[in-house]
C-alpha cells in the first residue's frame, strides 16, 4: 500500500474538513479526488503533501507514519492550480529549482543538473522554452512546466491540486490526455483533486468521491457510474433524474405512475423512497396508449446527442412527483431525427433502467424495467 | 494619457460623464496641482538655496565645514546606520508574520505597527524619558552603570526607531498579501530549507516593494525632528543631529549657516526621491512583467 490514510480528521472552527478519512492507495495509481468545492478534497491532498496537518489520524507512506514529518522527507511532488511557479526565474532555473536546493552532498554536478532539467523539458516537449520567463508562457505550458519542476526531484508521489482548473476547455482537455500518457509513461503513484466529474472519469484508473469531508465512494470510474453507493453519487456523477414515490409490491410508486420492477421482491416495501433515472435511461416511444405520457418542454442540441426536457401529463389528480417538474431525455442524433419531436408535443416514455437506496445508506439495488 | 481617454470614452454616453472628459476640469485641476506643488514644495526648496548662498559661497562652504555641523553629520549617519538595518529586519519579520500566519493577537500587532505614525513624535520623546530619563523608572539604574541613554546617543536611536518603525512593515505588509504564500509552499515542496526560500524566494519577490521602504524609513531617520529633540539635549558636538543643528544655528541668527546646513537635508531628501521614483519604476515594471 503506496499511501495509506487512517481515520484523518481534520477541523477549522465548527467547519468539519475531513471528517474520519479512510483510504488506501496502490503504487503506480492515477487517483482522482472528486467532490463539490469545500468537500475537503484540497485538505486531504495538502496533509497528505505536509501542508496540514490533522487534528487526529494518520498518514502511511509506505508502511511508514508520516503524519507529523516534515514535507521534505515525505518526497511528494506537488502540482499547484495556479502553476506557483517563480517569477523572477527562468523555466530552466524553475525546474532545476528543487536539484539545486539539495544539500552539498546530494546536490548533483551542475552538468547532471543541466542534462536532467533538458530531459524533463523534452518529456512536456517544452525545451524550446528554456530561457523564458513563466509570465511569457500561456497557462498550459506553464502548468506543464510545473508538472516538469515537480517531477525533477524524482518524487514517489505526484500530488495535483486541481491542475487543469484554471486552463482553458480545450487546453484542459489536451491536457488531460497527456497527463494520463504521461502517467503511463512514468507509473508514479499519482492523485490529483477535481472538481469536474468528467475529468476525473476520463483521466483517473481510480475515483475517490467526497462530499462534506467524508467520502462517499472510492471505485472506478465505471463502478461509480454504474453503481453509485449514495444518493449524492449518483448525483454528483453524470446527470440524473430524480423521482419521489414508493416502493410495493415489486413497482415504484410516483403519483399515478407505477414503475414496474420484474425480478424484485414483491414483499419489498419502503414508504418515501427516491428512485434515480439515468437520462439515457429512458426511450421516447410514439404510442398512442401509452401509461407514461410527457409533454414536450424543450430540446436542447448537445451536437453528439440531444437532451429532450419533457413534463409528465396526468389526468389522474396526483401526478408522478419528479424534482424540478421536469425529467431530461438523452437521445442519440439517429433517435431523436427519427422520432421528428416537436416542443409541445404529448409523447410516452419508458424507463429501461432506475436504481434506489434503502433509507439513504445501503448499497444501491439495480434493476432493469 | 490618450489610452485613458479611449477606455473612458464609451462611459461618456451613461448618465456620469468623468472629469477627464470635460477639457476645462481636466486643465484646472492640473494647474491647482501645479500651483500647489510650486507654493508649497519647489518654493521654500528654492527659499532655503537662495537664503543658503545670501553671504556668498565662502559663508556656505564655512557653515557646511564647520566641526560642529561635522559631528551633526556624523551623529545622523551613525543614527541611521542603526536604525535602518535593525527596523529593516523588524519590518520583514513583522510582515511576514502577519501575511503568512494566522495567530491571536494578530490584528492587534497590525494596529500596533501603526503607533508611531499616530502619536506625535513629541510624546513619543517624552515618554523615553519617562522610562529612560534620570526620574524615570530605569533612568537611574541605567546611568549608574555608566550607560546614560538620555541627553545621548541610546537615546536619539531609540526615538529614531520608535518613530522610523512602521515604515519596512507598512511597505511589505501588503505587498506580501497579495503575492500569497503558493510560490513559497512550491519551494518548500521542493525540498528548500526555510532559509533558502527566503534568499532564493521570498526576498527576490519583495526586493523593490522592501528597498522602497528602507528609502522611506532612512529619509526619515535622517531627517526626524520632534522624537530626537526632546532626548537628545541639545548638546553641541556631543547629541546634535543634522535637523536639531540646523533649529541652533537659527535660533542663534546665523541664518545663512542655518540654511547653508539645511540644504544638506534638502539634498538627502532629493536624492532620496530620485532613488525612490527609480525603484518605483522598477517596481511597476517587475508587475507589469509578472501580470502580462
Amino acid at each position: 500500500m503506496s499511501i495509506q490514510v487512517n481515520h484523518l480528521t481534520k477541523r477549522y472552527g465548527d467547519f468539519t474538513a475531513l471528517d474520519d478519512i479512510d483510504l488506501a492507495i496502490d503504487d503506480g495509481e492515477l487517483v482522482a479526488l472528486l467532490g463539490p468545492s469545500g468537500c475537503g478534497k484540497t485538505t486531504l491532498l495538502r496533509s497528505i503533501a505536509g501542508m496540514e496537518f490533522a487534528d487526529s489520524g494518520n498518514i502511511l507512506l509506505e508502511g511508514r507514519d508520516m503524519t507529523f514529518e516534515p514535507i521534505r522527507h515525505r518526497q511528494v511532488g506537488f502540482v499547484f492550480q495556479h502553476y506557483a511557479l517563480f517569477n523572477h526565474m527562468s523555466v530552466f532555473e524553475n525546474v532545476a529549482y528543487g536539484l539545486r536546493v539539495r544539500p552539498r552532498a546530494q546536490r548533483p554536478p551542475e552538468a547532471e543538473i543541466r542534462r536532467r532539467v533538458h530531459e524533463l523539458l523534452d518529456l512536456v516537449q517544452l525545451d524550446w522554452l528554456a530561457k523564458r520567463f513563466p509570465p511569457q508562457l500561456s497557462g498550459g505550458q506553464r502548468q506543464r512546466i510545473a508538472l516538469a519542476r515537480a517531477l525533477a526531484v524524482e518524487p514517489r508521489y505526484l500530488l495535483l491540486d486541481e491542475p487543469f482548473g484554471a486552463l482553458d476547455a480545450s487546453v484542459r482537455k489536451e491536457l488531460r490526455r497527456w497527463l494520463r500518457r504521461l502517467h503511463e509513461e512514468l507509473h508514479v503513484t499519482s492523485l490529483f483533486v477535481t472538481h469536474d466529474q468528467e475529468e476525473a472519469m476520463e483521466v483517473a484508473s481510480r475515483i475517490v468521491v467526497m462530499n462534506h469531508g467524508r467520502i462517499e465512494q472510492v471505485g472506478t470510474p465505471e463502478t461509480v457510474y454504474d453503481y453509485p453507493a449514495t444518493p449524492f453519487v449518483s448525483t454528483f456523477i453524470g446527470s440524473v433524474n430524480v423521482l419521489h414515490g414508493t416502493l410495493r409490491d415489486g413497482h415504484f410508486d410516483t403519483g399515478g405512475w407505477h414503475l414496474p420492477i420484474p425480478d424484485a421482491d414483491a414483499n419489498l416495501r419502503s414508504r418515501r423512497q427516491d428512485a434515480f433515472v439515468r437520462p439515457h435511461d429512458i426511450e421516447i416511444v410514439r404510442a398512442p396508449d401509452t401509461p407514461w405520457p410527457v409533454r414536450i418542454r424543450h430540446v436542447q442540441p448537445m451536437g453528439s446527442s440531444y437532451h429532450v426536457e419533457v413534463t409528465p401529463v396526468t389526468d389522474t389528480v396526483q401526478g408522478p412527483q419528479v424534482e424540478n417538474d421536469y425529467l431530461t431525455v438523452e437521445l442519440t442524433r439517429q433517435a431523436f431525427k427519427a422520432l421528428a419531436l416537436e416542443v409541445g408535443e404529448v409523447v410516452g416514455i419508458r424507463v429501461h433502467h432506475l436504481h434506489w437506496f434503502h433509507q439513504e445508506t445501503a448499497p444501491a439495488l439495480e434493476e432493469a424495467v | 494619457m490618450s489610452t485613458t481617454q479611449n477606455i473612458l470614452r464609451p462611459a461618456q454616453r451613461t448618465d456620469m460623464a468623468p472629469a477627464e472628459s470635460i477639457p476645462w476640469v481636466r486643465y484646472a485641476l492640473s494647474t491647482l496641482a501645479l500651483l500647489i506643488i510650486a507654493l508649497f514644495l519647489i518654493l521654500p526648496l528654492v527659499a532655503v538655496l537662495f537664503e543658503a548662498f545670501r553671504e556668498g559661497v565662502g559663508a556656505y562652504v564655512d557653515a557646511i565645514t564647520d566641526p560642529y555641523t561635522g559631528h551633526a553629520i556624523l551623529l545622523t549617519l551613525i543614527t541611521a546606520l542603526i536604525c535602518v538595518p535593525l527596523n529593516t529586519l523588524f519590518g520583514i519579520a513583522a510582515a511576514w508574520c502577519i501575511a503568512r500566519f494566522q495567530f491571536p493577537g494578530r490584528s492587534l500587532l497590525t494596529t500596533l505597527i501603526d503607533l508611531p505614525f499616530s502619536v506625535s513624535p513629541v510624546i513619543a520623546g517624552l515618554v523615553f524619558i519617562l522610562i529612560f530619563g534620570s526620574q524615570g523608572w530605569f533612568g537611574g539604574w541605567f546611568a549608574g552603570h555608566g550607560f546614560p541613554i538620555i541627553f545621548a546617543l541610546p537615546g536619539i536611536v531609540l526615538a529614531t526607531m520608535f518613530v522610523t518603525l512602521p515604515f519596512v512593515a507598512r511597505e511589505l505588509i501588503p505587498l506580501m498579501q497579495e503575492q500569497g504564500a503558493e510560490q513559497e509552499e512550491a519551494s518548500i515542496m521542493l525540498g528548500a530549507s526555510a532559509w533558502r526560500m527566503f534568499w532564493t524566494i521570498t526576498l527576490p519577490r519583495i526586493k523593490w516593494g522592501l528597498l522602497y521602504g528602507i528609502i522611506l524609513c532612512n529619509a526619515r531617520a535622517m531627517g526626524e525632528f520632534g522624537a530626537v529633540s526632546v532626548v537628545s539635549g541639545h548638546i553641541r558636538g556631543a547629541t546634535n543631529t543634522l535637523p536639531l543643528h540646523v533649529e541652533i544655528l537659527y535660533n542663534e541668527y546665523q541664518f545663512s549657516a542655518a540654511f547653508a546646513v539645511a540644504t544638506l537635508l534638502a539634498g538627502l531628501a532629493i536624492v532620496t526621491l530620485i532613488i525612490k521614483s527609480i525603484v518605483e519604476w522598477r517596481q511597476q515594471r517587475q508587475w507589469e512583467n509578472a501580470s502580462s
